[in-house]
């Protein structure tokens, strides 16, 4: 691996007075893992589908996507003795391609972020030169930016700098939103969060410009991502100006041919409608209620009107055995389907109507018996992803898809251990 | 082509003396394969295979039998978990020298000719013996697969060490057949370096070492011979194989045909299998023949002698022995109606014997005596004081020298056994002459030496052992159980050969020294061996082949 980005940032943090922290302070972010319903809200159950389990049933999938990353504080800078802690954050978002049922390395994209609040700190009267790194900020473009420089020098991890006191989302009139004032600075934990904050929204603008890059390199493959689909598509316009419009399904030209192939594992359920879901608990077959939300925000989850919810209780089998889950929807997964996954091209048109008209046009759809059976087979080609069961946490044994398992697996094991990222100082 | 990487994890920390690495699923690497490590400024570690395991990110049978569709074999789920390959290296060598572990994620490869010289170079060539080759190639019919072993001579024959043992079931282990091997290689390494050895092998078992004078005229009618034998085990495939290794020691001068070392048989009068032998001398003992140590071993071994005996047998020899006595004389001698009562004792005197014994001493020496010559009437001249003798002057060098011991009784094997090393010892010792050095290869050693209590023999053999590279006098030894024979006979050998073997036997710890290719031990086939020498950190798994007289079964 080149060494040059690398060497351009440590000479800047040397530079600026950047000090290294005792190596038993190294926190590093974890992400709890509870499977736990957080949030139920009204939604339309649109209908329940039997959905079978016959051996002739072939899987669709040929891609999995993840995103990981790992944000580490590197060191702290004082100024006017108010200790500020800088981090680093290493993003990759991959595809695992399954050949011959066999897992297979596709292709990754990864940065390393350097992460602190400069504008404040400026403000507070820090008196360094920003960072000469390339900067990933509200003028969007981010994933077009790491995915050139990666090109362009493919020898070398590429390396950016992102204010964390600065939005990289802008208001109504274009101008960005201070998150982080000189007065903030002080508070310790607070700057932590920001920098946490900004390494998950990165992750979430690099996993949708991978989807969208993956669409043009395999548009006709079908795509199961890790988590959920609607938080990522608010970032069209950061992650690449091609995708502009997506935010809010503006552009539904650009959102069928980002959708029409993506279905999204849900694994982490916050978001469960108040009434209905208990037809995928209480049956003895595989029952899948599915539901149309209207948009719901929670947490790391997110549910939108043209994203179908369907929910499966994925190893029942394995969920009665283990009795020290407490939670009534612990093994529940839901798939996110969007619209146009049901649809195919030459029913664009029928997606623009169902955006003007949801409900109605959507039930329309799903009323004829060819457009009903082209989501049960979907179905049924997620459930046959049902086994094996990958080596995890008790509840992510229940949830996780195992070509999921294993992508995350390769794609951890890509991410730059903690000191290593450590040692950048 | 790089197949692996060197694994540094917490959980598979890297040794300087051994590391584990994966291995791409696609690489043909099985335990005893020589891989080689490689790291980005040179650095090079040879190691051999010792240990492999196959695991996945499935944590355990739980999850797999879930992930079946819960239990169901007949289903295939829609991905299969990826199975990785993991190899154990212990390390051979070490370039730089050092003994330090892999620091980084080294490459892993095949072993290559120019890797395995390294491995030769701590040997210089004028001492380098052939004691088989290791695999390194997927088509065994290719003589380029078959990479040589070495043997340092020093080691290998002395004088910095001395001995081999060869441990393995019998039939399976191939133990005959490769001390055979060996002994044409020591025998065409010697004649390169104009050293004089003889080679004195102890057939114990059939055939094993007879016929040896029959060999193929030429490669051409060795290659029949091997065809024809392959067809008739039925194992057609070893025919490649066993051409193959001996193409490859041809180039290393182990060229039994072309070098036609002379053999010699020496048999015992009556036995059955002499129609096998080419003009072979006929051997028996007399009283005159044999040395104390000869008369303790053939009377003692068995059942512990009272003190009073062996004094006895102590002062009759130096009383008896050189002056024409038989075996029926001291019979004789000893019986109770023969000896002189002195008065007003309970104590007797034997005619031409100092000193005088309790009255039962003579009688029960006498049984003893007696019950020997009973079993061992095929090699004990009991009314002349001589027969024929194996004499150490009767060693021609370059020659391999079979002595008949099958069909005998243990205690004839003992006498002619202890006798015959004896005899070479001493004349190692005292006359030299035209042999530098002697090979003895002895089968069922644990008869001469067996583990527990003392013996003569086994003291003679002991003292022989620890002797013997000073002697210029090598002992192959070999032997079902190791675990059966004397631990300082054992722990003199400084190489160590072992086959097939029972897993129960392998637990001793007298094979501790394998490391974790003990393992390996039961799964050994015919031709292959695990071989441990000093010159190498790590025991070999090598291969070597049959001998050409044994493929000549279906007859030329």
């Amino acid at each position: 691996m080149g060494k040059g980005f690398l060497n351009e940032l440590k000479e800047y943090l040397r530079s600026s007075g950047v000090n290294p922290l005792p190596l038993s302070d190294i926190p590093e972010e974890v992400a709890p893992d509870l499977p736990v319903a957080t949030s139920s809200t009204g939604a339309i159950e649109i209908m329940h589908l039997e959905v079978g389990t016959s051996p002739e049933v072939e899987t669709i999938f040929t891609f999995f996507v993840d995103g990981v990353q790992r944000t580490v504080p590197i060191g702290e800078v004082i100024v006017k003795e108010v200790r500020v802690p800088i981090h680093i954050a290493h993003i990759i978002a991959g595809a695992m391609e399954r050949v011959n049922k066999s897992m297979k390395p596709y292709k990754l994209r990864q940065a390393i972020v350097l992460l602190f609040p400069y504008q404040a700190m400026k403000a507070y009267g820090w008196d360094k030169d920003s960072p000469p790194l390339d900067i990933l900020d509200s003028t969007g473009n981010i994933y077009r930016k790491a995915k050139s420089k990666e090109e362009d020098n493919p020898e070398e991890t590429p390396i950016f700098f992102s204010d964390t006191s600065i939005s990289l989302r802008q208001d109504q009139s274009g101008r960005n939103l201070i998150l982080l004032g000189p007065g903030d600075l002080i508070k310790t934990g607070e700057v932590r969060r920001k920098a946490l904050d900004r390494t998950k929204e990165l992750l979430r603008i690099v996993e949708l410009g991978f989807i969208w890059e993956m669409r043009q390199e395999k548009n006709d493959s079908w795509i199961l991502l890790d988590g959920p689909i609607a938080p990522l598509l608010k970032y069209g316009r950061l992650a690449d100006s091609d995708l502009l419009g997506l935010e809010d399904i503006a552009n539904p030209e650009i959102a069928f041919d980002f959708l029409h192939r993506v279905i999204g594992a849900v694994k982490k359920v916050q978001i469960v409608p108040t009434a209905g879901v208990e037809a995928a608990l209480n049956s003895a077959n595989f029952v899948s209620p599915i539901f149309q939300f209207s948009s719901v925000v929670e947490d790391d989850d997110e549910v939108a009107r043209w994203i179908l919810s369907a929910y499966i209780w994925l190893r029942r089998e394995l969920s009665r055995e283990i009795t020290i889950l407490w939670s009534t929807v612990s093994g529940l997964v839901r798939f996110d389907i969007p619209i146009p996954s049901i649809l195919d091209e030459s029913m664009r048109s029928s997606w623009k109507t169902i955006i003007m008209d949801n409900e109605k046009a959507l039930r329309e759809y799903l009323s004829s018996e060819t457009n009903r059976k082209r989501l049960e087979k979907l179905l049924q080609a997620i459930l046959i992803e049902r086994w094996p069961v990958p080596s995890s946490t008790i509840t992510r044994m229940l949830t996780e898809i195992f070509p999921i398992a294993e992508t995350e697996l390769w794609l951890k094991a890509n991410l730059r251990d903690v000191l290593e990222l450590r040692n950048l100082i | 082509m790089i197949i692996g990487r060197v694994l540094v994890t917490q959980r598979e920390p890297a040794k300087a003396y051994e590391f584990w690495c994966w291995l791409s699923s696609d690489s043909q690497v099985g335990i005893g394969t020589i891989l080689i490590a490689e790291g980005e400024s040179g650095e090079i570690a040879i190691g051999i295979v010792e240990d492999m395991q196959s695991t996945s990110a499935i944590q355990d049978h739980l999850l797999e039998f879930y992930g079946s569709e819960y239990g169901n074999p007949n289903v295939t789920p829609p991905t299969q978990p990826k199975i990785i390959r993991l190899a154990k290296l212990r390390v051979l060598y070490r370039e730089p020298s050092t003994a330090s572990p892999p620091a980084h994620r080294w490459r892993v490869r095949f072993a290559r000719a120019e890797d395995l010289e390294l491995l030769a170079q701590r040997i210089p060539p004028q001492y380098r013996v052939l004691i088989g080759f290791l695999k390194v190639g997927v088509d065994e019919s290719n003589p380029e697969s078959w990479m040589p072993v070495f043997a340092h001579a020093k080691f290998l024959l002395g004088p910095e060490g001395a001995h081999v043992n060869i441990s393995g079931a019998t039939g399976l282990a191939t133990k005959s057949s490769y001390a055979l091997f060996l002994s044409y290689s020591i025998l065409a390494w010697a004649q390169k370096n104009e050293e004089k050895v003889a080679v004195v092998l102890f057939n114990v078992k059939r055939k094993d070492f007879l016929q040896l004078h029959e060999l193929p005229r030429d490669w051409d009618e060795a290659k029949e011979w091997c065809n024809r034998w392959a067809r008739s085990i039925g194992e057609e495939a070893l025919r490649d194989r066993v051409l193959a290794m001996w193409e490859k020691a041809k180039n290393f001068g182990v060229d039994p045909i072309a070098l036609n070392f002379n053999v010699r048989y020496f048999t015992y009068q009556g036995d059955p299998d002499i129609r096998f032998m080419q003009n072979p001398t006929i051997y028996s003992y007399g009283f005159d023949d044999l040395a104390k140590g000869d008369f303790e071993a053939a009377l003692f071994t068995t059942s512990s002698p009272t003190d009073p005996q062996v004094i006895l047998l102590t002062a009759y020899l130096e009383a008896k022995l050189g002056y024409g006595r038989t075996f029926e004389g001291m019979l004789n001698d000893l019986d109770r109606r023969n000896l002189t009562q002195v008065q007003g004792t309970n104590e007797v005197r034997i005619g031409g014997v100092d000193g005088t014994w309790m009255s039962n001493v003579p009688p029960a020496l006498q049984r003893r005596v007696r019950a020997f010559l009973d079993r061992a009437a095929h090699v004990v001249i009991r009314d002349r004081s001589t027969g024929q003798p194996i004499r150490y002057g009767s060693l021609t060098p370059n020659c391999l020298h079979v002595v008949q011991l099958y069909r005998l009784t243990d205690a004839e094997k003992r006498l002619v056994v202890n006798a015959i090393i004896r005899e070479i010892s001493q004349g190692l010792e005292t006359q030299g002459g035209d042999i530098d050095r002697v090979i003895i290869i002895a089968d069922e050693l644990n008869k001469y030496a067996p583990s527990g209590a003392l013996s003569p023999m086994k003291e003679q053999i002991i003292d022989i052992v620890a002797r013997g590279r000073d002697l210029q006098l090598t002992l192959i030894g070999a032997q079902q159980f190791a675990s059966r024979v004397d631990e300082e006979v054992i722990g003199n050998s400084e190489t160590k050969i072992v086959g097939y073997s029972d897993l129960s036997e392998i637990v001793n710890p007298i094979y501790k020294y394998l490391g974790d290719l003990r393992d390996q031990v039961p799964n050994l086939v015919k031709g292959q061996l695990i071989f441990k020498h000093p010159v190498y950190p790590a025991p070999l798994i090598i291969w070597f082949p049959t001998p050409l007289h044994e493929m000549n079964q279906g007859g030329s």
